[in-house]
């Protein structure tokens, strides 16, 4: 078993990684402690004042 | 800090973004005119004219491009240039020199593109015509938008960057990604306008649609997505309905999307497991499609009144509901049975314009009828009532367009694949163009209601940036 025989299986981990990233992001975005900070987030754009007449 | 904070806002750049806003108008107006006059080429072919330049197939990229790329990119660079500004509560990044750098260096692409096209200077790729010496230059454009747009969000005041700026970036990343991969070409002669693809055979074919379907998804979704989070909160005056929702959506069409460019190479020399790749991933994009569709219309839960009343939002929820019908329409003409009937027919173009009228163009709508009041400091449009005859005459068009291509299209696709008893094609091709005729007519009407509506919205913005004000109606 040497390392390019390995290779093929190696390269083929990616999937794995952008599954698990994937689910890493999803979960964060869930946790229910970010609740305040997205309620401010959401905020952002009705914060701004426009120079409306 | 708050002094230099309102200093900052004092600051803003907006003489880029209404420069931006009457381009779009324009490059709207010529694309809908272009697409109306290739449609009754279809119906009557004299109207080709007899004469290179005016044949239908230099005119097709002049119209999708100067739909897509004209009117729907400069509407983004204006609107995300505005985004950015506001939500980082910033000025853009290089100030004047840069925007205006971006903005005239986008339409001076569009231009050299356009004309080229007319000339029968072509890569032959669809979405992807402009030849080397033009994608050259947009790439040094597009360049200087990231880094302008990038810079903006580094120097930002705001310590969140609010999830429209995500959008409109991943729409900017991989524009520039697909754009340097698919144009990656050997031109002939320095001086001439001919270039070769860099690859070949089916991985060209491959390269191409992973380009194309990208195109749509990042382009035309992800960039509208980030005026949709913006825009519909700002007409509304809510937040947006779920700001988790809006990351996960953001993150699953990030994650999801890039795969799904070999569905449109079903039944052809691409290998099977690529084409079952493709039709997964389409399918699967219902869901952060359709989770998007539903945080855009939930965010006016309690404000459903200001349909009645705000025409922008009229606009801007229509859109989201074309966006949710035109991206459950797409899945399931990605599975490949649906393909091969729909593949190649009208039923494609009818799809394509469900997402570019409908969602596209009313999400631009819908932006600019608020945008515009509030660059050019007006209270209000000047007139509720043209922009609601606007609203309703190009609802009719885009009825009109996509039923008759629904019904051409699966006609045709039956047609194509019926035998007779002795199994012989029961149809010559020409019985089918025939059969489509009536089809064609009723589309191109749809078109000509479709730009009629954008000429009333063009002098409705007009009078509004005069800042007259029409008598109100009862």
């Amino acid at each position: 078993m040497d390392l390019v025989s390995l290779y093929p299986a190696i390269k083929s981990l990616w999937t794995v990684w952008l599954v698990l990233i994937f689910a890493i992001l999803v979960l964060r975005a869930l946790r229910p402690s970010r609740k305040q900070a997205f309620a401010r987030a959401a905020a952002i754009p009705l914060r701004d004042d426009e120079r409306r007449e | 800090m708050s002094a230099a904070r309102s200093e900052a806002r004092e600051d803003y750049l907006e003489d880029v973004i209404r420069a931006s806003m009457a381009l779009a108008m324009f490059w709207g107006i010529a694309a809908f005119a272009v697409g109306v006059l290739i449609a009754f080429q279809l119906a009557f072919p004299v109207l080709n004219l007899g004469l290179e330049w005016t044949t239908f197939g230099r005119l097709r990229p002049l119209h999708t491009s100067a739909a897509i790329f004209a009117f729907g990119g400069t509407a983004l660079i204006g609107s995300s240039f505005h985004v950015v500004q506001r939500t980082c509560r910033a000025q853009l990044f290089g100030g004047e020199p840069v925007a205006w750098f971006v903005l005239l260096g986008y339409q001076l692409f569009i231009v050299v593109a356009a004309t080229g096209y007319l000339l029968g200077i072509t890569q032959g790729r669809e979405y992807a015509e402009p030849e080397w010496y033009a994608d050259l230059w947009l790439t040094l454009v597009w360049v200087v938008y990231l880094v302008a747009f990038v810079g903006t969000l580094v120097k930002r005041e705001e310590p969140h960057i609010y999830v429209a700026n995500w959008f409109y970036l991943s729409f900017i990343v991989t524009v520039a990604m697909l754009h340097v991969v698919n144009n990656l070409a050997m031109p002939v002669s320095l001086f001439g306008t001919k270039s070769y693809s860099a690859f070949a055979g089916v991985q060209d074919a491959l390269t191409q649609w992973w380009y194309g379907h990208n195109a749509v998804g990042f382009f035309l979704t992800a960039g509208f997505l980030g005026m949709m989070y913006y825009f519909i909160p700002k007409a509304a005056n809510r937040p947006v309905y779920s700001y988790r929702l809006s990351i996960v959506h953001f993150w699953s069409l990030i994650f999801l999307y890039i795969w799904a460019g070999p569905h449109h190479l079903h039944y052809t020399a691409l290998p099977e497991w690529a084409q079952m790749l493709g039709m997964a991933f389409s399918v699967m994009l219902w869901m952060p499609s359709w989770g998007g569709m539903i945080n855009g219309l939930m965010t006016l839960s309690g404000a459903w009144d200001k349909l009645r009343t705000d025409p922008s939002l009229r606009f801007s929820v229509t859109a989201v509901a074309f966006y949710g019908m035109s991206t459950f329409e797409g899945p399931v003409m990605s599975i490949r049975p649906v393909n091969a009937l729909s593949h190649y027919t009208d039923w494609t173009i009818g799809h394509v314009h469900s997402g570019a009228l409908g969602w596209v163009a009313f999400i631009v709508f819908g932006m600019m009828y608020h945008l515009v009041p509030v660059l050019w400091g007006r209270r209000d449009l000047y007139s509720k009532t043209l922009a609601e005859v606007h609203f309703w005459v190009s609802t009719l068009g885009i009825v009109l367009y996509i039923t008759a291509m629904w019904v051409s299209g699966i006609m045709q696709g039956l047609m194509w694949r019926a035998y007779d008893e002795l199994g012989f094609l029961q149809y010559s091709f020409a019985e089918t163009v025939q059969a489509m005729h009536p089809f064609y007519l009723i589309r191109a009407m749809g078109g000509v209601l479709f730009l009629i509506g954008a000429l009333i919205m063009a002098y409705n913005l007009w009078r509004t940036a005069r800042g007259d004000v029409a008598r109100a109606a009862a």
